[in-house]
């Protein structure tokens, strides 16, 4: 079903989303995904996933106060919904149910080195 | 607060984000961007916060981070129509690339032509605005009248000045003008400097000549101070003159008097009338010719008036002012007169300022350009509307697509923007490209840079959209009023109305065109026939070498060194040119009182003159030989109509008495008639006089046969053993007198030019239109073809159309043209009547280069055959 499955950038905003737990928004979610991956995310990148993610009702939006450092504008706060949830567990068990069929890692990277 | 923290992120692309969607988005986004901002700022500065700023912009229109509003027409939503109008009209030039470019082409030129005369109108009325307080400073100019004669002058006696200055508060300064030249040496040379003017000290209070070296207050008050250009100071002093202290410096005339240089100015900007390299204090005059009298007018005279006050005021009161100083009889004699500064270039022609221009150049170039524009404005009008059948399918599926008309109507107008935008474009970049020949052909030192003002470029964006629409909108209402149902059931025929349309419009170009022709003809055969004229003596063989104050006292020297050479047959000395005698005397006959003086052109030769010039006595005898160092009382000539002037016959004349320059004099001789000066003016009386103390000639003539290089060198060394300390200068008299009609030559040259380009704009456009209404009657001439028409019957029938229309323009061109030529033909005293002959020309050779056009596509047409375009039936 398309709009469910997760991209990879995607994961990564809704993981911090997630991690973040209520302070997410633009530039704190772009100062963890840097913090845990070492990625420069751009802001255009950024939002064009979270609109996406919104889209697809992973991330739900609540307005805070305007603050000065933005030029008087309101912050906008994402926090995961219960979908996105649903959502980043069904990544993460297909990704451990591929990891489970690998038949023995090590032998698997002896054969392809 | 640091300076850093009221720094604000760039206003650009925020505007351009604030355009992109919903305020939600945007300002989630832009609040993210000035956070980071702000950030960056603190930890790396402003220079990196602004260029990260740009990037993160970039980021979020590339990723489309910021979603589209569906529900409002946003900006986006008609930038995406007009991208594709932009496609249509792109497809639509490249698909018909003879049509576009005949229209890009003929447009191009228009524009490339009016260019070219905005920076020569822009220039010419730019003059004497560089100063700072121009619409304060007033030209005072005078005029005679003596007896009914005027003569207005825009030179003031050396009184005008202070007089004025004396009887109004509100004049602050004056300053008084003497133009005139200098033999100055230069290391081992002499050299004539002809751009000298002597000037009061208040000259830098009321000009705006910043000084680069010296003191504005005292450069011009002590006598024989000097301030020099930066030119001359390289000319003069080498290139290194600024490492030097220049006004410790001296230049010495020929005669060995002193100047000493009291400062140097800029080079005078070429739209100042005021031209000049050097300029002398007026203290260095000998007393009697600066010392205010109302004898003699030489001086160009300038009033600073105090902020506010009224120039018409003063006007009016001068009569009154001017009684109540000098007494009636001067006031009725002498008239003053105030021309702002900035209107003495332009406005002041019958003043006949030195160096000035007349309006009517401005407008005749202006409206030649203008027709240029018309013309092809026409071709597209032209081909469009003929083209809209090709488009009428398009139209009727748009608009059976739901479009409205007005959307139609402009895309249609968007067409001919991108044509017009196009045509412009090359044009800037071919009038680039002819700047350098335009200037050699006006004299003047444009620069297209000049062009770019705020102001300028506003007025050609204007032109653009305006000639966008006038060319555009016919078409555009045309076509997008067509009906769908009858489009797409392929009914359509071209409408009665749009043939009339081109029919009118091909006659206007045509009109044009051969109205320029006949002008250029008409012109060039006056100007023809003012150089060949003869002027009842043999210019051709005078040559006239300058003198100065050095040579003049050598003159017998010089005489006897060229008398001897073996191709002169004669030598002469005069005030005046023959060519050109313009000084005008009060003369007054003996028994008569100063009341009853009139003005009368009159020029001081020595003997020898008549016989040189070659001109013919009708009645009495030549000067007395010597009489120039014999004679206290004036030996005296009169011209014929001189004679008649005061009644006499020829015979009558001899021997009457009269008063040339305060002293006796009698008539000797009467001169046939003859031209002496241009030929505008018809003959008036002439007083031609010799006799002691009136020497001060300023031209020695002399009559020579050869080539004028053999003449040039042959002279030279001839003029350097007899005056070594005296500059050579030699002027043919046929040149000089070509000179007197240069304004002529140069309108001649223009309309030409312009009478050219409009033959090929129309033609280019007639081309078009025939291939195409030609193109759409192949089908026709094919079926003629098979019933047995000949070619030449095909050739007619499809050529006869476009020749009625030449023909109609051509009937239109003749009243027309014959009311132009007879008002400027009036301006000559002496002129060519009306030529038939030329209008015939005119026309046929319009009317042969359009029937050649049209008869190339007819040709093409009718050789096709038959078989080929009708198989499809």
């Amino acid at each position: 079903m398309k709009g469910t499955n997760l991209g990879e950038f995607e994961e990564v905003v809704l993981l911090s989303v997630a991690i973040l737990d209520g302070d997410a928004y633009g530039v704190a979610i772009k100062d963890e995904i840097k913090k845990r991956t070492k990625r420069n995310a751009s802001i255009g990148a950024l939002h064009s996933a979270l609109n996406r993610l919104e889209e697809k009702g992973f991330v739900n939006l609540k307005e805070g106060d305007s603050a000065p450092e933005r030029g008087g504008r309101r912050r906008i706060f994402y926090t995961i919904t219960k979908a996105g949830i649903r959502a980043l567990e069904r990544t993460r068990l297909q990704r451990n149910s591929m990891w489970d069929a690998i038949p023995s890692l090590e032998a698997y990277l002896k054969k392809t080195s | 607060m640091s300076k850093q923290k009221r720094s604000k992120p760039p206003v650009f692309p925020t505007w351009l984000i604030s355009q992109l969607g919903g305020t939600r988005h945007v300002n989630n986004v832009l609040g993210d961007m000035e956070e980071l901002y702000r950030r960056r700022l603190e930890e790396e500065g402003e220079l990196s916060a602004k260029i990260h700023y740009w990037i993160d912009a970039l980021s979020v229109v590339t990723h489309r981070a910021i979603p589209r509003e569906k529900s409002t027409r946003s900006i986006t939503v008609s930038m995406e129509l007009l991208i594709n109008y932009l496609k249509i009209a792109s497809r639509n030039l490249l698909r018909q690339k003879v049509h576009s470019g005949i229209n890009i082409l003929g447009l191009s030129v228009g524009f490339t032509f009016s260019i070219l005369i905005l920076l020569f109108v822009a220039h010419e009325t730019s003059y004497d605005r560089m100063h700072a307080k121009a619409d304060r400073i007033y030209l005072l100019p005078m005029t005679w009248n003596f007896n009914g004669t005027s003569m207005p002058t825009s030179a003031n006696c050396s009184v005008g000045g202070p007089f004025m200055k004396e009887a109004f508060p509100e004049v602050e300064e004056f300053v008084r003008v003497l133009r005139t030249s200098l033999s100055l040496r230069n290391a081992n040379d002499v050299i004539k400097e002809a751009r000298v003017y002597f000037a009061d000290s208040a000259f830098f209070r009321i000009f705006s000549f910043p000084l680069l070296q010296g003191d504005p207050q005292k450069a011009l008050v002590a006598p024989n101070s000097m301030v020099i250009t930066r030119s001359m100071a390289v000319k003069y002093f080498g290139h290194k003159w600024e490492n030097e202290n220049i006004l410790e410096k001296t230049i010495i005339e020929s005669n060995n008097k002193v100047y000493q240089i009291a400062g140097v100015i800029e080079d005078v900007p070429t739209n100042s009338h005021l031209q000049f390299d050097f300029l002398v204090s007026i203290s260095t005059l000998p007393f009697s010719r600066a010392t205010p009298s109302w004898d003699n007018s030489q001086f160009l005279t300038y009033l600073l008036l105090s902020p506010g006050a009224s120039h018409e005021r003063i006007r009016q009161e001068i009569p009154n002012r001017l009684e109540s100083r000098f007494g009636t009889q001067t006031n009725e004699v002498i008239s003053l007169d105030l021309v702002q500064l900035p209107d003495v270039y332009l406005h002041s022609t019958v003043y006949k300022v030195p160096n000035a221009s007349d309006v009517i150049y401005v407008k005749i170039f202006s409206f030649t350009a203008l027709l240029i524009l018309v013309i092809a404005m026409v071709n597209y009008v032209n081909m469009a509307t003929a083209r809209s059948m090709e488009r009428a399918l398009e139209v009727g599926v748009r608009k059976v697509m739901g479009a409205q008309r007005v959307q139609l109507f402009f895309q249609f107008l968007n067409e001919s923007i991108v044509i017009t935008t196009i045509s412009l474009l090359l044009a800037i970049a071919f009038s680039w490209l002819l700047v350098p020949a335009f200037n050699w052909f006006t004299e003047k030192s444009l620069n297209l840079s000049s062009l770019l003002t705020l102001q300028n470029i506003a007025i050609i964006a204007l032109v653009v959209i305006v000639i966008s629409f006038l060319s555009g909108v016919y078409p555009a209402l045309f076509v997008s009023g067509y009906m769908p149902a009858k489009v797409l059931k392929g009914k359509l025929k071209d409408s009665l109305q749009g043939i009339r349309m081109r029919k009118a419009l091909v006659v206007s170009q045509f009109l044009i065109s051969i109205l320029l022709l006949i002008c250029t003809f008409m012109i060039s055969d006056q100007i023809d026939y003012v150089q060949s004229k003869s002027l009842g003596f043999n210019r051709d063989q005078l040559v006239s070498l300058s003198l100065d104050s050095i040579s003049r006292t050598r003159l017998e020297t010089i005489e006897n060194t060229f008398a001897r050479e073996s191709n002169v047959s004669g030598t002469a000395a005069s005030i005046q040119l023959p060519t050109n005698i313009t000084h005008q005397t009060a003369l007054s006959l003996k028994n008569e009182t100063d009341g009853e003086r009139r003005l009368m052109t009159a020029v001081s030769v020595n003997s020898d003159f008549m016989k040189t010039v070659g001109l013919q006595l009708i009645a009495g005898r030549d000067f007395t030989h010597r009489i120039e160092q014999t004679s206290e009382t004036w030996e005296i000539i009169l011209n014929e109509s001189a004679a008649a002037f005061f009644g006499w016959t020829a015979e009558q004349a001899l021997g009457k008495e009269m008063i040339v320059w305060q002293k006796e004099g009698k008539v000797t001789g009467v001169v046939k008639d003859f031209h002496f000066s241009s030929l505008h003016k018809p003959i008036s009386p002439l007083v031609i006089f010799s006799g002691k103390g009136a020497t001060q000639y300023t031209n020695f003539i002399v009559k020579a046969s050869g080539s004028p290089s053999e003449i040039r060198e042959a002279f030279e060394k001839l003029w350097k053993q007899a005056a070594p300390d005296s500059p050579f200068l030699l002027t043919f008299l046929d040149d000089q007198y070509e000179s007197l009609y240069k304004k002529e030559s140069l309108l001649k040259q223009v309309i030409n030019l312009f009478a050219v380009l409009a033959i090929v704009i129309s033609n280019l456009g007639l081309f078009g239109l025939a291939s195409y209404l030609i193109m759409q009657r192949t089908k026709e001439m094919g079926i003629r073809k098979v019933l047995g028409a000949s070619p030449t019957t095909l050739i007619k029938l499809v050529s006869g159309s476009f020749v009625q229309l030449v023909l109609v323009a051509f009937l239109l061109a003749i009243p027309l043209s014959w009311y132009l030529m007879s008002e400027w033909l009036s301006g000559f005293a002496y002129h060519i009547s009306f030529n038939w002959m030329i209008v015939m020309i005119a026309g046929a050779s319009v009317l042969i280069l359009a029937l050649a056009t049209v008869v190339y596509h007819a040709l093409q047409v009718t050789r096709i055959n038959p078989a080929t375009t009708l198989r499809a039936q």
